[in-house]
């Protein structure tokens, strides 16, 4: 599984896919405080990546990958 | 191209024709849902074909189509005459560009300005928020000019390529992964990335509803964007544009008030500086005509988005030409000093730029042959091949002393044989050139719906035959002959609904188009219910233009009288209409048909309706032909002119000072010499009788005097090529049997 969902922390691996949108937003609703692991994220479905928006968690490590980390990163830390 | 492209072009031809029936189809019965789902399926299919190549423009198009479709398959809109139109207007573009694509493998310039045009035009048939191109370029891309400094300063005041990425809410359904697709931006130098509304719940949300947007600045042409967003095409919008540095002001121009507005304006100018391009671009006339009527309708929406009343107003009177509308565009554009109202003398004196006049290409289609003849054929040549082969075997024999009876013996032999064969081959060659005349029939649903609605009339068209097979020189000379016949009856023919009324008639006129096979060759018979013609107005006219004496016409029976239709000079719009009766390019009609050794027949009763029918020669290949004998020389003539031979007694010949005529049959016949007529000696042979053929010229019967009258013959007929073509006498040449030439002549061109 690309995402691993360790207590508080859900870390995000190589290329993420839209199957893990439900699993993702239940976890995000479930958990207080949640925080994201996105270091070894190498892709991120659109999907996924409006469930992080609309629940605005923390982002713990930003990304190693230059497309996330300059443009995607900036929707995931903005109010 | 490759062998991909060339079955592209094959099947979406059949595509947009199979849409087209289904379309006519769907417009008659609106509830039928069959018609509905086969023409989304011929539009999906079609649009899954042109993505497999780079032809964005036409998959939007065909996309456009679509939506439109899908929306009456799920009953959010009716099929209305404003939408089937727009549907049919889009088929006719995709038909087009088929053509265009075939002869140049690439789309027309501005096919992307066309494609979204036609978008908007459907949505507006549909109901929906159609805004104009300009209205809606301006609104996706107005956050070009809100970026921050920042941004600005990325960027660098370069031209640069612009994406308002707005994907479909159900986009991941359909595999589309937005994010992973602006990922692939070549020279991605900013995106955005927006929620489209504000954000739900957690709980409430949808995953799987894709409520984002994407806002995208590269430093890449606007080709290579666009070529990575072809699969998505109604969802982005792409444009050029050069946001403004940040420490740059904006000239001091009467008409600029705020930086934002100037900023606009440069937008505009950038869709202005756009049009004059578009405008600029070669093409045939009716893609001009096509891309002068967006252009303007553009132009004419960003002046309106500006406020610029005064100049829409100046626009509207150079809109005729688009040399002038050009020219005005320039005006707009040029420099940072225009005048905010263009006064109408700024714009220079118009100067006629020709444009160029390229014939519309006709669409090749490609013949599709049944195997079994194309085995026929292939046996054929089989035997053939074998039959040769006999040949060197008998001259072996020759060389060894054979005596002369022997072989000549086995030379007709080896003769008769390769005879047979030919013959068939001939025939299998033929029947590979036979279709089905439904070729001919396809455009005429289409053509009595449109013209029925234009008049205001109501139709019902019947065909029948469609399988009815000829040659398909053939039916390429009946194609357009058969259209003017079937206008004709829409125009002149049918009366409007409350004349019929009046006439207790049923108010749905009847037009059918029946073809079969006769002795003669194919015959297709135009025949209407409605006013038919009035066989003393056309009498009448003929007189007035003198076309023909008032006695001569009076002397006319009226089925002779109808016939004055198929003269030239009655063909004129004017004296159509009030004679209610027919004639626009009658003569054109007949003459198409008998330059393919066809006739025309017509008759007509008054307040009963008119039919008309075309009789043609099975195939063109073979002409059968009268030949006579004049001067010592053989002549042919198309049988299918011929109505009578006759030997009429010298005295019974009446001469009024050069003229000469008989009475054959009751009717009074002008008598022509064929020698006269190719500038030969006179004939000074005494004899008691003449040999008078008569012939049939559409418009009138002749008598022709020729020396003797011999057999008649199949000939292949070849047309007159090279210098001699100029001879418009003859309409061809023939090889006979025993080798000798003959001429055959063209008589109308004669007399």
């Amino acid at each position: 599984m690309p995402i691993r969902f360790e207590d508080k922390t859900a870390r995000f691996d190589g290329a993420c896919t839209v199957d893990e949108a439900i699993p993702l937003a239940e976890w995000l609703e479930a958990t207080e405080a949640p925080q994201l692991d996105l270091g070894r994220c190498t892709g991120l479905h659109t999907a996924l990546l409006q469930v992080l928006m609309a629940a605005r968690a923390t982002v713990a490590a930003e990304p190693e990958d230059a497309f996330l980390r300059a443009w995607v990163m900036p929707a995931l830390v903005s109010p | 191209m490759s062998a991909l492209f060339d079955q592209f072009v094959v099947e979406a031809r059949e595509l947009l024709e199979a849409a087209g029936a289904s379309l006519l189809r769907l417009e008659r019965n609106p509830s039928d849902m069959g018609a509905v789902n086969d023409l989304f399926r011929a539009m999906h299919t079609l649009k899954g074909a042109t993505a497999l190549f780079d032809m964005a423009p036409f998959t939007l198009l065909v996309h456009a189509g679509e939506d439109a479709l899908m929306a009456v398959r799920e009953g959010r809109s009716a099929i209305t005459a404003d939408l089937a139109d727009r549907l049919l207007q889009l088929l006719d573009l995709g038909a087009v560009w088929v053509d265009r694509l075939e002869a140049e493998q690439v789309l027309p310039d501005g096919a992307e300005a066309m494609a979204r045009e036609h978008q908007a035009l459907l949505r507006a048939a549909l109901g929906g928020a159609g805004d104009g191109d300009a209205g809606d370029l301006g609104a996706s891309f107005s956050w070009v000019e809100d970026l921050t400094e920042a941004e600005r300063r990325e960027t660098g005041g370069r031209a640069l390529t612009a994406v308002a990425y707005d994907p479909h809410a159900d986009c991941f359904f359909s595999g589309d992964d937005p994010l992973a697709l602006c990922r692939r931006i070549p020279d991605l130098l900013l995106l955005r990335i927006e929620p489209v509304g504000p954000w739900p719940a957690l709980a409430e949300m949808d995953p799987y509803h894709c409520a984002l947007r994407f806002r995208a600045l590269s430093a890449a042409p606007k080709e290579d964007v666009a070529r990575l967003f072809r699969s998505v095409p109604d969802q982005v919008r792409i444009a050029t544009v050069t946001p403004r540095k940040a420490e740059a002001k904006a000239p001091a121009s009467a008409s600029a008030a705020s930086v934002p507005a100037t900023a606009g304006d440069d937008l505009a100018e950038a869709i202005l500086r756009e049009q004059a391009h578009i405008l600029g671009l070669g093409g045939s006339a009716a893609e001009v005509a096509a891309r002068q009527a967006a252009v303007l309708r553009a132009v004419r929406n960003v002046l309106t988005a500006l406020g610029r009343v005064e100049d829409v107003a100046a626009l509207e009177r150079v809109a005729d030409t688009p040399e002038a509308l050009a020219r005005f565009i320039g005006d707009l554009t040029g420099g940072g000093n225009r005048t905010e109202t263009p006064s109408p003398t700024s714009i220079p004196a118009l100067t006629p730029v020709p444009i160029p006049a390229v014939a519309a290409p006709l669409g090749r289609r490609a013949l599709r042959v049944d195997a079994e003849r194309m085995d026929r054929l292939m046996a054929l040549v089989g035997e053939l091949v074998v039959a040769k082969s006999r040949l060197p075997y008998i001259a072996r024999e020759a060389q060894a002393g054979q005596s002369p009876d022997a072989l000549a013996q086995s030379i007709k032999d080896a003769h008769g044989q390769i005879d047979a064969i030919v013959g068939e081959l001939q025939d299998a060659v033929l029947r590979l050139r036979v279709l089905p005349l439904s070729r001919v029939f396809e455009p005429l649903p289409r053509l009595v719906r449109d013209t029925a609605r234009r008049l205001g009339k109501s139709v019902e068209l019947t065909l029948s035959g469609e399988e009815t097979e000829a040659d398909k020189d053939i039916l390429d000379v009946l194609g357009e002959p058969l259209l003017h016949l079937v206008r004709n009856s829409l125009d002149h023919g049918v009366e409007p609904p409350d004349l019929r009324r009046a006439a207790g008639k049923p108010e749905t006129a009847a037009i059918r188009v029946q073809a079969f096979q006769d002795r003669d060759g194919v015959v297709v018979e135009v025949s209407d219910d409605g006013a038919g013609i009035d066989a003393g107005a056309v009498r009448r006219k003929a007189v007035e233009r003198g076309q023909i004496a008032a006695d001569q016409a009076a002397a006319l029976t009226d089925a002779e009288a109808l016939r004055l239709v198929f003269l030239p000079g009655l063909s004129t719009a004017e004296d159509v209409t009030d004679l209610s009766g027919r004639g626009v390019g009658m003569d054109a009609v007949r003459n198409a048909v008998e330059q393919a050794g066809g006739r025309v027949e017509i008759a007509s009763t008054r307040g009963a309706g008119t039919s008309i029918r075309l009789v043609l020669p099975a195939t063109m290949m073979i002409t059968r032909v009268m030949m006579v004998e004049t001067a010592g020389a053989l002549y042919g003539l198309p049988v299918t002119l011929v109505t009578g031979m006759q030997r009429v007694a010298r005295d019974a010949i009446r001469r009024v000072k050069h003229a000469e005529s008989v009475v054959l049959h009751d009717a009074v016949l002008p008598l022509l010499r064929l020698r006269r007529l190719l500038g030969l000696p006179e004939d000074d042979r005494p004899a008691t009788h003449e040999a008078v053929l008569v012939v049939d010229l559409g418009g009138h019967r002749v008598g022709l005097v020729v020396d003797a009258f011999r057999e008649r013959a199949d000939v292949v007929l070849k047309p007159m090529a090279g210098v001699l073509a100029r001879l418009r006498g003859y309409a061809g040449t023939a090889v006979l049997g025993d080798g000798r030439l003959l001429l055959v002549l063209n008589l109308r061109e004669l007399l």
